[in-house]
Parts: structure tokens; C-alpha cells; sequence
């Protein structure tokens, strides 16, 4: 027997549903108007606005253009090759340090995770001043180098690895040592499948931040064929084709898609990264 | 060799130089990539270096003194803080009304998630070029369907008095998937037996729900959703890069674009530095609090 | 103070066929159920049995699959939702308002009832007219209350700053505060030590006998059960197995699982066979008068505190004896476990105290006898329904009463 206060239950909850569909919506509209324009001709985007459109031609035609008026090609590569090295540059970099501070005594391991808290709340625009300079005086800007090497230390990987290392238990670690592993062995076989999930929820958060970063290439980069996919977009904009919205809403679609399908795939990362760092 | 003081065999820590050698990449990285450059760039805002000069003097405080008489300096510290002051509001009540509509339909929470989500992990750029086709003042759509209600066209990122409060409606767009999820991750830590409680003692009414429950037990996660939330829209730069560049007239540049302007194109070094410091200096200062308020996240 | 708390409104509850299940499984089975007005009864059962979920339904947190549930007045509580029940809980977890001091969280449900939104706004509500009368008689109430439950000198603490006993007696006194006329409580001292438990236990009968409130507590301790119900209902996989006072379930178990988990240790329980004009058990043929509609394998159990072991004894129709070997003894000062096996191989464990087990001496031989009389046993059937026989009700009239509870 259902009780009255249990159908007024049921009436809130359509009204919060309809609530978040409503703004769910909104939310959406530069996604929903993306895709709508990339479907029409110039002429249909000029002349009518609000027009839907009327057939498949329009998108070939708008793709090939946002390939062929930039080296858009190039630019998703330089993205992911940019991304994939960091990440396992980062990696190989983080997890020794952190297995390092979380289970080892040594001169100065507490001026080390000082440093990297403090890492932590310094933000990345402020070191990129003298490295720039350094770049630049060393001629290695406009590079994949230039691209890749102030990442190299992350401080938040640092910092998340080192917390999932510090539950692990010493003594599975000390019954290795007698067993004769050596420490890199320790690493790979003890340590790693230990740290799968914070390693998953970094690189997901890694490779969105890098593959979106636009402050960084801006200054390195000077020539197209090193632009990753943001910076890209930039040039596509400001270029000769930069009012044929249809192609540049395609240009846009393609560069966003990789960093999407990596959040609709790893989506619970996404959200446990943001949860601890609270940064993008 | 150590003394292990315990009298039981010491697991850990383990002593010897293992520990250095394992830390020593990051070591080596943090001072080079990190703690020099902060250092150099302190001393730098003290100088009056130009990329490319051979010479440059120290100049002592005279940066600090000429930014406080820049008009481009103060105003783009202005401007940020307009810019803070609607974003941080919006995005904040917004993801908080979504938190809690969310978690009281709970079983399609997932789905809810990626859609409000979804902005904040698309590549700003490209999505800021949709908004200026969106915003734009003759073919866009918005402007269509002002012009049908009747109102004027509104030049959302050409006008002085628009361009900024626009690009903060993008902005606040673009953050509120990130305090929807904080806040949906502190609603989730709430037990369920205090709203039972609650229901018996007869807080019936959701607006009682929240104003007496959820609200005051989401205290800790409020500030640090305030706090991380000012932290990221302090740093805003992609939409005035890509919208405005700082137009029209000065009236979107940031304090983040006003150092770049500085340092990468008038290449005013020491200059440039100056305002980092003033930079650093505030979201250090935020993002030391933002620590100490993920510590105390758990209310009990 | 006390007498002003007591209730005379207590107010009993009938529940009729209620059934709970989520999906294909049934939490709860068609289960009927009376409360009476002013008791203190106990929902007891392991954990998982359905017991938690009752107690929500009650309170009105979930919604039965299908049944009744009304007052003994006949008041249907199913179309009111939790606040109007006039039911007050407490948790296992305590559930208090960690944002809120001692004083607020007790007065809440007073001030959520008794002021209006308007006289409840942050500042200005305590200005407006009636508010402050209002809220100086709730403060009243709750100092009173406070004092009865000894946490005066705690009222400005926040729930962090107190230890679980206080923590339990703040939600307590937030419970009674409204004098409710069902007051459920779910498990309440599982979250503490076990001499604060002793303490609380006291306390909470204390509290009962001189408020008189219907009160309805769940557990899985029979302890605490069998110490302060007036009548212990037992549940078990969503099913009452047996309502009664502690005497009856202790002496009289209607269920071979009520047996089996009220007393420690437990009870012990041997395969036997019923045949015309008795059972066979163990080898050997014991003439009892069962009703011969019972045929073939049934299950016997022997509290461990009736068995009684001597070196050797002659079998009367009375008292049985088995020979058996002594497997272990356990002595725990003033009691003994003395573990034994039969000679067909079955466990059992008799337990002795006092004179018995003064006179008791392991022979080096590890062979002794085993005795109990022949009323004390309890006969189930394999699905676990007690079968009864006139011997047993005879034999408590040649023998007198039970021995004493645990």
C-alpha cells in the first residue's frame, strides 16, 4: 500500500530530473551547436542561424578543409606524441621519488617533500620565466624538447603516489630485499601493479592538461609544424580560412574528441584526480 | 653504519644511500625546473633585464614601485578581480545546486556527472571558438534569438562594457563541472542516518534539509571548493588569448596575460617578473589553503 | 523531574503480514507482530536477518512490499510520513548533528515542531514576538533532560569532542526529549566497549521502567536481550521464530534455530530417530510418549548445563547415560567446559559449575558417563519445528523450575 507522501516523492523527483535535463542542456549547447555547424555549407551557416541542416555533403567538405588549410594532422601529432612522452617521462621520473619518500630514510628527504608541497601551490606559469630564457638562449625552443621538458616534474604524481605507496606493507618489501630483489625489481613487480589506480587517475589528468594547454606552446612555439592541437586551432582561426566557421567547428570537434573519449572511457579518474587536486 | 635503536628487526625506514639515488632524478628536476627558476625570477624582478640584453642592472624595487603606477598593471589586477568575483559566485551556488538536485536522484548520477563534467575536460580553446561563433555579433545565434525576443544586438566580446563579464559566464560555464563533482563528493560522505534522524525530529521540507543538514555538514568542502575554484580562475588565459587578446581597449586583460604580454612579447623581463611575484604571492597563498582545507574535508 | 517525563500516552503497535523484498528476494516474510503498550521488546537475530529493515519500515524511512501497520488504536501509520509518527530512534552510529553543539542537537526536535520557519530564522528569529517564551522553555526542557542523562556539564561540547557512551546518551536524550510514544532503538551499544556496554544496558532498563515508554530495540546480543526485555521476539532470515518472554525462549524454544543461538555455549544438537513409542539416539532406544504422526529422522538438543557426567551409572527410564570419551576440559575458575565425544562419533559439550564441578575428576582413562534426564531434552523436527511430548510437561512437575538464566 503506498502511502501519499510516498507518491509526492515520485512528483519531486520528475521535477528534479526535468530541472537537471533542462540545464543539462544548456550545458551542452556549444557541443549540440558544434556538431549542427560543422553539418552545414558557408552560405547556410551565414543565412540562417537557427537552420538545421539538410545533409551529410557539408561535413566532408568541412573536415577536409580544417585538415587542409593547417597541418592539422601534424598538430594531433605533435599532441600525442607531446602527451605520451611526458606521461612516461613523468612516471619514470615520480615513482621512484615517491617510493623513495615513502619508504626510505635520507639527508634531506624532508627539504625534499617540502619542496614538493611547495611544488604543489606554485604555479606552473611562474618557473616557465627562466626556462624560457634558458631555451631560448640555448636555441632549443620551437622543439618537442622545449614542449616536453618543463613537465618532466610533477610534483601533484609526486605527491599522489607517494600517499597509495606509503599503505603498502614494509614487510612484503623487507621479505623481498632477503629474497635477493633488487630495488628496480621492487619497483616493477611489487610496487607498480600496487599503484595502478593513482597511476591511472594521473594519467588521465595528465594527458587532458597537457593535450589542452595552450599557455605553454604559445610562447615556445613559433612555427606551425610544432603546434599542438590548441594552438593549432589558433592558427586555423587566425588564418585565411578562420571564417569558414563549418571547418573550424570541425577543426574544433577533432582536436576535442581524443581528450572526450578519454573521459567518457576513464571517467571515474577524472573525477578522483579533480577530487584531490582540485586543478585541471 | 646507523644504530637501529629498536630492539626488534627495523623494517623501515632503510637506511643508506639507496633512498637518494632512487629520489635523485625528481631531485635534480625539482631544483632545476622549480626551485632555481622561483629563485631567479625573485631576484630577476629586481633587475631591469630585457631578453637579449647583454647588460642589466639591479634596479632594486623600482619594478615593484613602476607596477603600482602602471595603469596596465593595476587594471589587469582589476580585472581579475571582477573576473574572480563573478566566476567563482556562479560556478560555486551553480555546482552546488546541481550537487544536491543530483544526489537526490541518485541512480542516474553517472550520466549527470559527464554531462556537466564534460566542459571542463574539453579543450578550452576550441570550445572558446565555438563561443565566439555562439556570441558572435551578427551571425551568431545568440544574438538571433536576442534580436527575435526583441531587444538589440549585443556585441558580447567587441564591447568594453560585455567582453569581461562575458568571458566570466564562459569561464563560470566551464568551471561548474569542477564544483558539481567536489560537491557531489562531499554530499556522498554525508550518512544517510543523519537525515533519518533528521526526518524523525521532523526536518521534512528539503529547504530545511538543507539549510539545517546539508549545507552546514558541507562546510569544509564549501571552502575548499571556494578556495580551488579561486585558484583556477585566477589563472584564466585561454579565452582572453583566444577571444580578446586583452581587448577591447584593455578591458579583458588578466593578470596572467598582463605577464605574458610582458615577458614573451615587450620581452620586459625583470618587469615581467615583478608581476609573477605579485602573482605567486596570491595563489601561493590561496593554494596554502587549499591544503589545509583538504585536511579537514571530514567533518567528525 | 522524573514523573514529568513519564508517559502516560505509550501507544502499542500492530504489525499485519508485512513483507519487504527487493527484487526476487524476500527480506522480510509475511510477518505479523504485536507491541504491546508500555513494553520493552526485543527484535533479536544475527545479523542479515531482516531486523534493521523492520525497524526502518516502522520508523518510516522505507516502505513496505505489502502488509499493515497501525497503532493499537487502529491509527494506520503508513500513509504518515516519519515526522508525524510520533516515533523517536536511536542509531547505532548515533546519527547526531556533528555541526551542531550538545544543547542544539537535543533541542532540534523541539524547535523544529513547537517554532514556526519564520521564529527559526538564524538572528532575527529569537525577536520576534512568542519566539523567545518559546525558546527559554525549550532550553528549560532540554536542561532537565540533560541532567536526567547525567551530560549537564557536556551541553556547549560539539559530538567530536565526546566519547561514544556520551555521544549515545545525547542521542538518547534527543530521542526522548519529545516524548514520543514508540521509541525504537537500532542496536544502539554495538558501537561501544563492553563495560560501557554493562553501564548503558543498566541505564537504558533504568530509563524505561520509570518513563514507560513503548520501546522496541533491536540486536544480535542475546545478553542484552535476554537481560532487559519484557518479551524477546526472534528473527531469522526475515521470519519470526518464536515472540516471548525470556523465560519461555530460554526454557521452551519453539525452533531448533532459537535453540541454537540463545545461550552460550551453544546448545548441543544430535541426530536421532523417531520410532513407535520413542527415539532412538545414540544407540540406544528411549521410550517417549510422542503423538506417532512423527516417524524417522529427527534432531535432538541438550543445553550443555544439563548434562551431567559421573564415572559410571546405571541407565533408568529417567535419567539416560551413554559412555563417552573426554576430549577436552576448559576451566574457567568458577565453570567448566568438559568436551566429550560419543562412541558413534558425535560432539558434545557439557558445562559445570559450582558442586558439580567440585565433585567432577577427569579419570586418566578419558573414559566417563554421561547423563541428562530424559525433560530436559528438546525434540525438533529436520525442518526445525519443535516437537512436543507429554513427558517433557510431566517432568517439569516432578522436577520443578529451571535452572537459572545465563
Amino acid at each position: 500500500m503506498k502511502s501519499t507522501f510516498a507518491l509526492s516523492k515520485v512528483v519531486s523527483r520528475s521535477v528534479s530530473h526535468s530541472t537537471l535535463l533542462f540545464m543539462g542542456l544548456i550545458f551542452l549547447t556549444p557541443f549540440i551547436w558544434m556538431v549542427l555547424v560543422v553539418l552545414k555549407s558557408p552560405d547556410q551557416i551565414f543565412s540562417n542561424p537557427f537552420g538545421l541542416p539538410t545533409g551529410l555533403k557539408s561535413v566532408k567538405d568541412n573536415i577536409h578543409t580544417a585538415f587542409t588549410a593547417v597541418p592539422m594532422t601534424r598538430f594531433l601529432m605533435n599532441g600525442a606524441l607531446v602527451v605520451s612522452i611526458l606521461l612516461i617521462l613523468q612516471l619514470t621520473v615520480a615513482i621512484p621519488a615517491a617510493y623513495a619518500l615513502a619508504k626510505f630514510e635520507f639527508t634531506g628527504r624532508r627539504m625534499f617533500m617540502m619542496a614538493v608541497v611547495a611544488g604543489l601551490c606554485i604555479p606552473i606559469q611562474i618557473p616557465m620565466l627562466p626556462v624560457y630564457i634558458g631555451l631560448a638562449y640555448s636555441g632549443m625552443l620551437d622543439s618537442y624538447f622545449s614542449l616536453i621538458f618543463p613537465f618532466i616534474i610533477s610534483p601533484f604524481a609526486i605527491f599522489m603516489l607517494r600517499q597509495q605507496i606509503k599503505s603498502f606493507p614494509d614487510e612484503i618489501i623487507q621479505a623481498a630485499r632477503l629474497d635477493g630483489l633488487s630495488e628496480s625489481g621492487i619497483i616493477l613487480w611489487l610496487i607498480l601493479p600496487e599503484v595502478r589506480p593513482v597511476i591511472a587517475a594521473f594519467s588521465v589528468f595528465s594527458v587532458t592538461a597537457h593535450w589542452n594547454d595552450l599557455y605553454w606552446p604559445l610562447i615556445t612555439v613559433s612555427s606551425q609544424t610544432m603546434a599542438t592541437p590548441p594552438l593549432g586551432m589558433l592558427y586555423f582561426r587566425d588564418g585565411d580560412m578562420g571564417t569558414n566557421y563549418g571547418a573550424l567547428m570541425a577543426g574544433a570537434i577533432i582536436t576535442v574528441l581524443p581528450v572526450m573519449f578519454l573521459f567518457l572511457i576513464a571517467q571515474r579518474n577524472f573525477v578522483k584526480g579533480i577530487s584531490v587536486s582540485g586543478h585541471k | 653504519m646507523r644504530i637501529i635503536n629498536n630492539t626488534r628487526f627495523s623494517v623501515r625506514p632503510h637506511p643508506g644511500p639507496r633512498g637518494l639515488i632512487l629520489a635523485a632524478p625528481a631531485i635534480f628536476l625539482l631544483g632545476c625546473l622549480l626551485i632555481a627558476p622561483v629563485i631567479i625570477v625573485l631576484s630577476m624582478s629586481l633587475t631591469d633585464y630585457n631578453l637579449g640584453s647583454i647588460n642589466f642592472t639591479f634596479i632594486g624595487l623600482n619594478n615593484y614601485k613602476q607596477l603600482l603606477d602602471d595603469p596596465h598593471a593595476t587594471h589587469a589586477l582589476l580585472n581579475t578581480f571582477i573576473y574572480i568575483l563573478i566566476v567563482v559566485p556562479a560556478a560555486f551556488i551553480t555546482g552546488l545546486f546541481l550537487a544536491v538536485r543530483i544526489q537526490a536522484v541518485f541512480h542516474l548520477r553517472r550520466f549527470y556527472e559527464i554531462i556537466f563534467f564534460l566542459p571542463a575536460t574539453s579543450t578550452f580553446v576550441s570550445m572558446a571558438l565555438v563561443w565566439q561563433y555562439l556570441l558572435h555579433g551578427r551571425i551568431g545565434p545568440v544574438n538571433e534569438l536576442i534580436v527575435q525576443l526583441g531587444f538589440q544586438r549585443i556585441d558580447f566580446l567587441t564591447d568594453p562594457a560585455y567582453a569581461l563579464p562575458t568571458l566570466a559566464v564562459i569561464g563560470a560555464w566551464q568551471l561548474t563541472g569542477q564544483t558539481t563533482v567536489l560537491f557531489l563528493a562531499g554530499l556522498a560522505s554525508l550518512p544517510d542516518e543523519i537525515y533519518q534522524a533528521a526526518s524523525l525530529d521532523g526536518v521534512e521540507s528539503g529547504i530545511d534539509r538543507f539549510c539545517k543538514i546539508t549545507f552546514p555538514m558541507l562546510g569544509p568542502t564549501s571552502l575548499f571548493v571556494l578556495v580551488t575554484t579561486t585558484v583556477t580562475a585566477f589563472q584564466v588565459f585561454d579565452s582572453v588569448a583566444a577571444l580578446t587578446k586583452g581587448g577591447p581597449g584593455g578591458a579583458t586583460e588578466t593578470l596572467l596575460y598582463r605577464i605574458y604580454l610582458e615577458a614573451y612579447q615587450f620581452t620586459n623581463m625583470g618587469y615581467a617578473c615583478a608581476l609573477s611575484v605579485v602573482f605567486l604571492c596570491l595563489i601561493a597563498a590561496l593554494s596554502v589553503l587549499q591544503i589545509v582545507t583538504a585536511e579537514k574535508k571530514v567533518h567528525y | 523531574m522524573v514523573s514529568y517525563m513519564s508517559c502516560s500516552s505509550a501507544r502499542g503497535l500492530i504489525l499485519k503480514d508485512v513483507r519487504k523484498s527487493f527484487g526476487a528476494h524476500d527480506v522480510l516474510e509475511e510477518m505479523s507482530l504485536e507491541v504491546h503498550a508500555g513494553e520493552f521488546l526485543c527484535l533479536l537475530g544475527p545479523s542479515g536477518c531482516g531486523k534493521s529493515t523492520l525497524l526502518k519500515i516502522i520508523a518510516g524511512f522505507d516502505n513496505p512490499t505489502t502488509g499493515e501497520i497501525s497503532t493499537d488504536s487502529g491509527e494506520d501509520l503508513l500513509h504518515l510520513s516519519s515526522a508525524k509518527r510520533d516515533i523517536a530512534m536511536v542509531f547505532q552510529n548515533f546519527a547526531l548533528y556533528s555541526h551542531m553543539t550538545v544543547r542544539d542537537n537535543i533541542a532540534m526536535p523541539l524547535i523544529m515542531r513547537r517554532l514556526t520557519w519564520q521564529q527559526r530564522l538564524p538572528f532575527i528569529g529569537r525577536l520576534l514576538p512568542g519566539a523567545r517564551l518559546c525558546y527559554a522553555t525549550i532550553m528549560q526542557e532540554v536542561n532537565d533532560i540533560a541532567g536526567m542523562l547525567k551530560i549537564a556539564h557536556l551541553l556547549d561540547r560539539k559530538p567530536s569532542q565526546l566519547s561514544g557512551g556520551q555521544k549515545q546518551r545525547v542521542a538518547i536524550g534527543r530521542a526522548l526529549i519529545r516524548k514520543p510514544s514508540l521509541f525504537l532503538m537500532d542496536e544502539p551499544l554495538s558501537s561501544l566497549d563492553a563495560a560501557l556496554r554493562n553501564e548503558m544496558r543498566n541505564e537504558i532498563a533504568e530509563l524505561h521502567r520509570s518513563l514507560g515508554i513503548t520501546t522496541l530495540y533491536v540486536t544480535h546480543d542475546q545478553t542484552e536481550a535476554m537481560t532487559m526485555a519484557d518479551r524477546i521476539v526472534i528473527l531469522m532470515n526475515g521470519k519470526v521464530l518464536q515472540a516471548g518472554t525470556p523465560e519461555e525462549i530460554f526454557n521452551s524454544p519453539s525452533h531448533l534455530d532459537v535453540a541454537k543461538f540463545i545461550g552460550s555455549p551453544p546448545v548441543n544438537v544430535l541426530p536421532a530417530k523417531a520410532v513407535r513409542h520413542g527415539i532412538y539416539v545414540m544407540d540406544q532406544h528411549i521410550p517417549l510418549p510422542l503423538s506417532g504422526e512423527i516417524m524417522g529422522g529427527i534432531q535432538l538438543a541438550i543445553r550443555p548445563e544439563d548434562i551431567r557426567f559421573t564415572l559410571s551409572e546405571p541407565m533408568t527410564p529417567l535419567r539416560l547415560t551413554w559412555p563417552v570419551r573426554i576430549l577436552r576440559v576448559e576451566r574457567t575458575g568458577h565453570e567448566a567446559l568438559v568436551h566429550v565425544a560419543t562412541m558413534q562419533g558425535s560432539r558434545l559439550t557439557g558445562r559445570l559449575s559450582s558442586d558439580s564441578l567440585k565433585k567432577f575428576i577427569a579419570p586418566k582413562s578419558g573414559l566417563i558417563s554421561m547423563s541428562f534426564d530424559v525433560g530436559s531434552i528438546w525434540l525438533f523436527k529436520e525442518s526445525g519445528e519443535r516437537i512436543y511430548h507429554n513427558f517433557l510437561l510431566r517432568d517439569v512437575a516432578i522436577q520443578g523450575p529451571r535452572s537459572s538464566l545465563p
